[in-house]
């Protein structure tokens, strides 16, 4: 299948992933909504009739999740849902447009007082362990400044071309690394290399990789652990798409 | 104040309302939230490493995840500490030995809190009804009765009323009736505010439509919902 085709079918996990983020920060107009709605509902129904990939799976259970925990940002499909649920569509399916069909009493939950008198924030989290606090500290604020990361490590693949040409390698480390993407089954990482940028696959499978709509040559990582593509390009963003079978997650690669 | 103290409180509220919804009392709400924010921190830095997203969403969805993780483990804590307690049960009178009678109180105590913690109450009633009809509660109609607009479809009669003829039902109708005529009644019970038994035709059927969706759903949400809290991140 090309991956037009798969995009015109809506295929695109990591894209509707993306939207159902941004669904949750700002109430949709009624038509985006829908027009998610129908992407979520092809990727339910793939998920139905093959039961693979794994990405697929743990992205529409974030998606349902989403729905579950931001109810009223999702109501206005509440109606939709209800009529495409009498067609008794395949348990992942179900599960989706039972999340829309029950946002207006999960809203309606959301916005009843709790029947306890309120909890003391700072009784409960001087209870949790510093240790582990930090560890969660650190890992927020490492995804608050991801696109940092991701903007120095190619400006030091640049530094690096510079470097080579003074046959100064020891200046740059060898070689470090931005995590892209975790799924269950593997993980999705820009990697450097001197001056050389690559995206590494580490998981099974043959997963393809498209940067700007044209699939890159992949060869093995170097202890056969996954597999490498070397990105031709060091100017930014970049819209790469992983291809699993005939699901594609868009990532891209910011400005 | 720390980065994920900061999103905790900042979600916090949402988190207590939701956990309100199935907890019997307040040392329970306590106990849920504690465990819930020790997983919820437990899982947060490989849940949270990698791209940006609206962290405000993602710290949600995290609770939320972690509180079915911690609902599971409160479950298996009362198993432990409450063992063959409560009423004799349908599957313990036809169970053979004294391990299939626990056996089968220990299932149902466990599936009626997944009931209560994973469905919302217009699908958890019509799958309570349908199902395990004596364990409905009037707190289970008085809250379906709460979210009659908005897609849900609420009751026909005030709750008091509609737990005068559950009541009645229940003895007279349940112990004779066969699944096709319990799920009419079913939907009298819900749908009708006439005379038992004299409801339209056009509304029994549409009725019987519905309450088959819901539990559909309410199937579904069971069966999806209960093996990510073992197995799937975060």
């Amino acid at each position: 299948m090309s991956l037009d085709l798969l995009a015109v079918l809506g295929l695109d996990t990591g894209a509707t992933l993306k939207t159902a983020y941004d669904f949750c920060s700002a109430r949709p107009r009624p038509e985006a909504l829908l027009e998610w709605c129908e992407k979520v509902l092809a990727l339910a129904r793939r998920l139905d009739e093959k039961g693979r990939p794994e990405s697929l799976r743990s992205v529409l259970e974030e998606i349902v999740g989403l729905v579950e925990t931001h109810p009223a940002s999702f109501v206005q499909a509440a109606g939709w849902a209800d009529e495409k649920l009498a067609s008794v569509p395949g348990p992942w399916s179900v599960r989706f447009l039972d999340a829309l069909a029950s946002a207006p009493e999960l809203a309606a939950i959301d916005e009843t007082p709790s029947p306890f008198p309120a909890l003391d924030v700072d009784a409960l989290t001087a209870s949790l362990p510093a240790e582990r606090l930090r560890a969660a500290d650190a890992a927020i604020r490492g995804a608050r400044e991801w696109r940092a990361s991701v903007r120095e490590l190619f400006d030091r693949a640049r530094s690096s071309g510079a470097v080579e040409r003074f046959a100064a390698l020891d200046a740059a480390p060898e070689e470090d690394h931005v995590l892209l993407e975790r799924f269950p089954e593997g993980e999705l990482v820009l990697t450097r290399g001197h001056a050389l940028l690559y995206v590494d696959w580490y998981g099974p499978g043959e997963p393809r990789l498209f940067a700007e709509g044209a699939e890159l040559p992949a060869r093995h990582l170097p202890q056969g652990e996954g597999r490498r593509w070397k990105l031709s390009t060091l100017s930014r963003p970049i819209r790469l798409r992983l291809v699993f079978e005939d699901v594609v997650h868009s990532i891209e690669i910011p400005e | 104040m720390g980065e994920f103290e900061r999103l905790l409180a900042s979600e916090l509220g949402w988190l207590e309302r939701r956990v309100a919804g199935f907890a019997r009392d307040r040392e329970m709400r306590d106990e849920l939230v504690q465990e819930t924010v020790l997983i919820a921190l437990d899982r947060a830095p490989r849940f949270f490493s990698g791209p940006s997203r609206d962290e405000h969403a993602r710290m949600r969805y995290l609770l939320h995840v972690a509180l079915r993780s911690a609902r599971t483990n409160l479950l298996r804590q009362e198993r432990k500490t409450q063992p063959a307690k409560g009423d004799e049960l349908p599957e313990a009178r036809d169970s053979q030995t004294p391990e299939n009678l626990l056996e089968a109180k220990e299932w149902r105590r466990d599936h009626l809190l997944a009931v209560r913690s994973l469905l919302t109450p217009n699908v958890r009633l019509a799958y309570l009804l349908v199902h395990l009809p004596h364990e409905v509660t009037p707190g289970d109609l008085e809250e379906a009765a709460k979210f009659r607009k908005g897609g849900a479809a609420g009751l026909a009669r005030p709750p008091d009323a509609t737990w005068e003829i559950l009541r009645r039902v229940l003895e007279d109708l349940h112990p004779k009736a066969t699944d096709a005529e319990w799920k009419r009644a079913v939907v009298e019970i819900l749908r009708w505010d006439g005379p038992l038994g004299e409801a339209p035709s056009e509304l029994v059927q549409n009725g019987i439509r519905n309450l088959d969706t819901q539990l559909t759903r309410a199937r579904a949400r069971l069966e999806l919902a209960a093996p990510s809290d073992r197995e799937r991140s975060p």
